[in-house]
This record gives structure tokens, sequence and C-alpha cells, in this order.
């Protein structure tokens, strides 16, 4: 049941107006609703692994209350450590078992010594990632007194279980969410004409942009070895362009549904593709993870390795990038993607870029033609740093990038789907030129300062044009279901 | 609360109104290759004037199911003239999913006492969505089972296309067939001819591949062959030749064939014999010429004959 499918619609249907008109006078009441609805949503995709959610939480609920009581801080550490091995383990488990066992009989095998060992077949649970972060961030927050544990069950588990974000983020904070869901939600007028604004925009990113780019991705990527340099870059771009729409596109939807129902989550992009160098990328891609890893790794990180200067923090970040990395799945790719996104901070760090309020402002007075080169330049190296990110293997990337830096680089571009490859190339200029419009704003359909009417359905009848004239035939999943 | 619903509703009425005018205008400018319907779709299978048959017809010995193979593979006449009377119910890229359909529907109607079932592995590969939507397009009048096909497709194209048939249906303009290619005829009972061309398949080169079985293609056909077992309806899984190129092509045949075999409540057979069936035997990498038909359905017949396959088929006296 993806936010895009019929199925998903009537099920919301039928939680909106039974949440707004039922259960609105009753706080609990309307929180267990959205517990259970949670509870359905994730049981839609696999009932199996809804043993674990539930678990999970009741396992991190029952921690945070005894990591706030309890005096003795030896004690809390010991609590928190039994959430973190919970988190992690299961993490662990499910996610990376198997690499870990493979890398290892690859290792002992290399080192001639004969190894039999099988990997068992683990199906993902579906969002582990993304629910196991949000009840690390709440038992981290307790320790820290940051926040003071929910008594209220139902609340807790509702956290951990919001369906809106449950299966591809933001990764919420407690702080964030566990308040909202203690008052009582009123209706608003405003808010909710946004978030359907929002959803919209969603679509039009997921299944006009990210659905035919994966059409023309799939193939080159599929069959790169038959293609010339300029088609691989060709699909480079695509790529880069269909994780963005893709991810984007989700997280605009997931706010979007959240509006509806009064709640106000984590904004998980900030036009990343308008970011003047990397770390500025990173402040403004999934920030709700690069902001968890910030602050729960990075930062005690860094403090602990000062000592060291710069290559203190060199190590700090490329330990967090790494992390970033393979947050996103057991792939030697996705760790070397983490790393080579470490290593594009060093020159920030070295000339002292990065953080630094007075280069900050420095950037901001550069002329347009300068900030334009940065954001092209950047966009490049976000590009061409995908294609890791999107090789099932490093062999396979390793072969990619050594056809794309080829002479066949300068010769004309072989490609099939040609009318859709430039069809969609249309779609991604309208969605960058109003993302550029929007910069200010919330999101890129924001258009509520738009005084009159008839220009506002203009553009929301454009957008519904667009996306039953252009929308891809095939539908593919959310790329971030997978991790 | 009020204001914002019946915003939505206005808006709601604006947009499906917009919708509608939105799919007319585009089958009317868009070429059929950017059109987000397969309504007007070049189509070979004939799918309105076999179905409009099928509705009047009546008992026969054979009911032949499957996709493109099926109905450019299995010719009534040469059927006839053995002494056996077929329908062939072959639509586009049918997959289980769409024979299941067609199954339900038109099993009583035609109450045959053996099912040749085209097994084409292109077809249960797919998520079935080319084949509903010739269903869709052909279906008259659509019914509620064709919807929750749509929904559970769950594609754009799919939407549209069940929308605008149903419109066209109820503005009654829906009943003639499709664009249909001209190279193609019509043969009663199912079957669609392709004129012979002065260019003839020479073959060509293809990249070898796995055959990825789509899981709930394949428990919809074990569901087929099981129904059509508890109704005492014998079935027989007939693998159609394909060009010895392409046919060397698939990696995974074998295991491909092993599965057909294992089907407990139906035989397989498969015909590509490629000392048999050559290129020139074939219009395409896929489909036989007429004299590839006639080849393959003499081949067929005996084969069937010899293994007493149509015993079955002689009345008791």
């Amino acid at each position: 049941m993806t936010f895009n499918s019929i199925q998903f619609v009537l099920f919301f249907f039928v939680f909106f107006f039974t949440y707004w008109f039922v259960f609105n006078r009753r706080l609990k009441l309307q929180n267990l609703f959205v517990l259970l609805g949670s509870y359905l949503f994730y049981a839609w995709w696999d009932w199996h692994f809804l043993f674990l959610l539930i678990t999970s939480s009741a396992v991190n609920f029952i921690l945070g209350i005894y990591v706030d009581k309890t005096r003795n801080e030896r004690k809390r550490q010991l609590f928190l450590w039994v959430g973190v091995l919970q988190a992690l383990g299961c993490l662990f488990y499910f996610k990376y078992f198997n690499f870990f066992i493979a890398s290892f009989a690859d290792v002992l095998t290399r080192l001639n010594f004969n190894v039999n060992i099988h990997t068992v077949n683990i199906l993902l649970p579906i969002g582990i990632s993304f629910y196991t972060f949000k009840t690390l961030s709440y038992l981290f927050d307790i320790k820290r007194r940051k926040i003071e544990p929910t008594r209220d069950w139902v609340v807790f588990f509702s956290y951990v279980a919001f369906f809106p974000s449950l299966i591809s983020g933001p990764i919420d904070r407690p702080d964030l969410l566990i308040p909202q869901l203690k008052k009582k939600r009123v209706f608003s007028y405003v808010t909710a004409v946004d978030g359907l604004r929002q959803i919209l925009w969603g679509l039009f990113k997921k299944i006009v942009i990210a659905d035919n780019c994966a059409k023309i991705t799939d193939h080159i990527f599929n069959s790169y070895w038959s293609y010339p340099a300029s088609t691989l870059l060709i699909g480079a771009f695509y790529y880069t362009v269909q994780l963005y729409a893709d991810f984007s596109g989700y997280s605009d939807m997931a706010i979007g549904l959240a509006h509806l129902l009064g709640f106000n989550i984590t904004k998980n992009f900030n036009y990343p593709f308008f970011a003047q160098n990397i770390a500025d990328y990173w402040r403004r891609w999934h920030i709700s993870l690069t902001s968890w890893v910030t602050d729960y790794v990075f930062t005690p990180l860094s403090i602990t390795l000062r000592h060291l200067g710069k290559a203190g923090l060199v190590i700090a970040i490329l330990l967090n990038m790494i992390i970033v990395g393979i947050w996103h799945g057991a792939n030697w790719t996705f760790i070397i993607y983490g790393f080579l996104n470490g290593l594009y901070f060093i020159p920030l760090i070295l000339m002292r870029t990065i953080n630094n309020k007075k280069s900050t402002e420095k950037e901001e007075k550069k002329p347009v033609s300068s900030k334009s080169l940065n954001i092209v330049i950047t966009f490049i190296l976000m590009m061409l740093t995908n294609i890791i990110f999107r090789l099932e293997n490093v062999t396979k990337a390793f072969h990619y990038y050594l056809k794309l830096f080829s002479f066949s680089l300068f010769t004309i571009p072989v490609m099939q789907f040609k009318t859709e490859a430039l069809i969609t190339l249309i779609c991604i200029a309208i969605m960058f030129f109003v993302e550029w419009c929007h910069q200010e704003k919330e999101h890129g359909l924001q258009i509520g300062y738009i005084k009159l009417p008839i220009l506002r359905f203009g553009i929301y009848s454009g957008l519904i044009y667009i996306l039953f004239s252009f929308s891809s035939t095939e539908i593919h999943q959310f790329i971030y279901f997978h991790f | 609360m009020k204001f914002f619903l019946l915003k939505i509703l206005y808006i709601s009425i604006f947009f499906a109104a917009e919708y509608v005018v939105i799919l007319f205008i585009n089958v009317q400018i868009l070429p059929a290759s950017l059109q987000k319907l397969h309504y007007a779709r070049f189509r070979g299978d004939h799918l309105y004037t076999k179905l409009s048959e099928a509705d009047t017809a009546k008992k026969v010995d054979v009911l032949v199911l499957g996709a493109s193979h099926a109905y450019r593979g299995f010719d009534p006449r040469i059927f006839k003239k053995n002494g056996i009377n077929i329908f062939v119910l072959g639509s586009s890229s049918q997959t289980p999913i769409q024979t299941e359909y067609l199954v339900n529907k038109y099993i009583d109607k035609f109450k045959p006492k053996l099912v040749l079932y085209d097994v084409d592995y292109n077809n249960f590969e797919t998520d079935g969505l080319e084949s509903a939507e010739s269903l869709f397009s052909a279906a008259n009048p659509l019914d509620w089972q064709l919807l929750v096909m749509a929904i559970k497709l769950n594609s754009l194209d799919g939407y549209n296309t069940f929308t605008y048939s149903f419109l066209k249906a109820l503005a009654n303009r829906g009943a003639k067939e499709p664009r249909i290619f001209e190279s193609d005829e019509y043969i009663s009972n199912g079957f669609v001819q392709r004129r012979e061309s002065k260019s003839k398949y020479i073959g060509r080169y293809f990249n070898r591949r796995d055959i990825n079985i789509n899981k709930t293609q394949f428990q919809t056909f074990i569901s087929i062959c099981q129904k059509l077992a508890r109704r005492g309806v014998k079935t027989l899984l007939i693998q159609s030749p394909t060009s010895p190129g392409y046919y060397r092509s698939l990696k995974n045949i074998t295991t491909i064939d092993r599965m057909f075999s294992l089907v407990q409540t139906a035989k397989y057979y498969n015909f590509n014999d490629t000392t048999i069936f050559k290129n020139e035997l074939f219009y395409d990498q896929n489909h036989l010429n007429q004299q590839g038909v006639e080849l393959f359905d003499s081949i067929l017949i005996k084969q069937l004959k010899n293994d007493g396959e149509f015993d079955l088929l002689i009345p008791e006296n």
C-alpha cells in the first residue's frame, strides 16, 4: 500500500474522516486510532514483522522509563546500552548479518583458508532502519535529560509507528512528535490545504519524474557495457534526479499527509541540488538522517577527537559519512559511497569553510555566476558519486566508471526511449524551475501567496494534466523502501 | 473543516471533469506511443470481435488459451479438417491473471472437454498490464472483475484505459474493434492470420537471458489448472515454437520446462524443435507465419492423436 496507490487513497479517506469526526473529542482514542491505523498500514506490507515493530516499541518504552527514573548513572548507562544493543542487534541481524558473514568468508578465502559458510535467507523488515533510529534517539535524549519519557504507551507506540513516516521516514525526533501526540490536534484549513499541495507536488515528483527516470536509468545501468560513455553520463544524470524525486517526493507526501492529520513532521529535503558545496548539500539532503547522525555520532566523536585538531575532525567526518553510507544497506558500494562523501569534506575542512559563519556570509555575497558554478560542480560531484550508490557491486561500479571516463564521452549518445527521455527532461526542468523559485518556501508548491485563485487553479490543473498525461506506465517502488 | 470538505468536493468534481477531458484530448492529439492509455494503440488480437463471437458461441471440443502464440498458432480451420472444433480465446500478451478472468467468464459457455493452454513463458514474466488493457478496451460491458484487475495492477495506463473504455461504452461508441494491423486477418473462432509479407524473417542475434517467472502469475496459472481439473476438463500445456536463435538465447529453459512438467493437473508438451522450425517458418522471432502454423498444427494434432489426447473428444455411442 504505497502512497500513490488506490488502496492507500481509500485507506486514508476512511482514516481521515474517522480521525476527525469520530475520535476528535477524545485524545486517547484518537491516538489509539492513529496507532491501529499505523499497524494496519504496516501489516498491509508484511504482517509478519508487525510483531518486531511492537516488541521494539515495548522494549524501548520500558527502557525509557528506567533510564529516566534510575538515579545511579552506571545503571542508567546500562539501560541505555540494553536499548542500543536491542536496536542495533535487530538492525544488524536483519540488515547486515549476511553481508558480514559473506565478507568474513571472502577475507578467509583470500588468506587461503578453506571456508564453507552459508548465508541465511533473511528478509528485511520494511522501515526497520527508520523506526530503529527513532527509538534510539528517544533513549539518547532521555539519557541526556533532553526529554522526559512518556508514560502513555499509546503515545510512544504511535510515535514509533506513525504511518506517514513509518516506511521511509522522515526520522522524527521524539521532542517534535511526542508533544504533538500528547495534545489535542486542531484542524487548520490553511495547514490542510498546504498539505494537499505538498502531496500533489510529491506525487508529481514521484510518478512523473522519478518513475519516468527509472525506465531510462534501469535500461542504461542494467546494460551499461553496451553503451558509450556519453549515454552512461546521461544515465548518471537521470539517476541522480530519480533518487531525489523519488525520495523527496515520498517525504513531501508524508509531510502533506501528516499536515492533514494536524501533525508537523520533520522536513527532509531543502532543495539539495541548489547546494553550494558538499557540506551544504548534506545539510539539505535527507536532513532527518544527517541531523540524527550529526547529533548522536559526529558531535560526540568530534568532541572526543578534538585534541587531534583538523585530523580529528577529518576522522569524525569520515566515520560519520561511512555510517550514513552503511545505513542504506549492507553493501560495499554504500560504504564507499559514504567514504567518498566524507573525502569531499576534507578540502572544506582544510579551507575552514565548513560550518563557518563568515564563509557562509561570504558565499551569500558571491555573484550569481559564481554561485551557479558552485551549484553545477556540486551537482556533478554527487551525480558521479551516485553511480556507485546505484550499482549492485563495486566491480560493476568500477567498470561503469572506467567506461564513463573514456573517449566515447565525446560521441553522440545512443539512447532507447528517446521521446520519453526528452519529455522527462522537460518535466525535470519544470521541477527545477519551480523549486528554484520557491527556495525560501517549505516545498515547491507552496503557492498560497498567489492571490489570484484562477492562477492557483491553473497551476493545479496544469500539474493534474501532466500527472495524467506523462506519468510513467510502470509504477516503481520507492527506492528508500529497500533501506 | 466544513469549508475544507466542501472545497475538496468541488475541486474533486472539477478535476474529475478535467481528467475526462484530458483523456479524450490525448486520444485525439497525442501520437499513440505517447498516450497513457492503450485504447487507440494497434493490437493484433481482434479481441472485441473475438469476445463478441464468444458471447454468441456454442459448445466447442477444444478451448485454446494463451497469448499471441495461441491466436496466431492454432488455426481452427486446420483443426476442423481433422474433425476437431476449437475456439481460440487468446489475447495480446495474455497472462494467467487475464486467462483466469476469461476462463471464469466463458468456460460454461464453451463447455470444452479439452483445454490447450499455450504457456508462453514471456507472459509469465510480466504484471499483465498490456493484456489487461486489451481486455478493458474490448470487453463490452466492463464488469467489476475488470475494475478489480485495474486496481490490482495500479497503473495509470490501466486506469486510463479502463475509464476511457467505460466512457466510450456509456456513449455507445465503444462497440467496435480498436485499431488493428492491416496485415492481419481475423478468422472465425479466434484465429488471427498474418498475411504473407515479401520479406521473411531471417533471424538475428539475441543476448542470452534468464526467464524470470512472476510468482503471482505462476500461482494464478496453477489455480487455473486446478480449477479446470476440478471441472473435469483435461488440460494440456503447450509450448509453441519460437525461432531457433530466440529459443537458444534462453538460459534456463530446461528449468522452465521442468516447472511446467511438474504441474500435476496438466500434461506439458514443448514443440520447440530447432531442426524443424527454422527461421523461414516465422514472420518474426516469436511468431510462426502461415506456412509455419500449418506445419506446427499438423505436428501437434498428430502428436496428440498418437498420445490419445483427443480420444475423449470422440462421442460415446
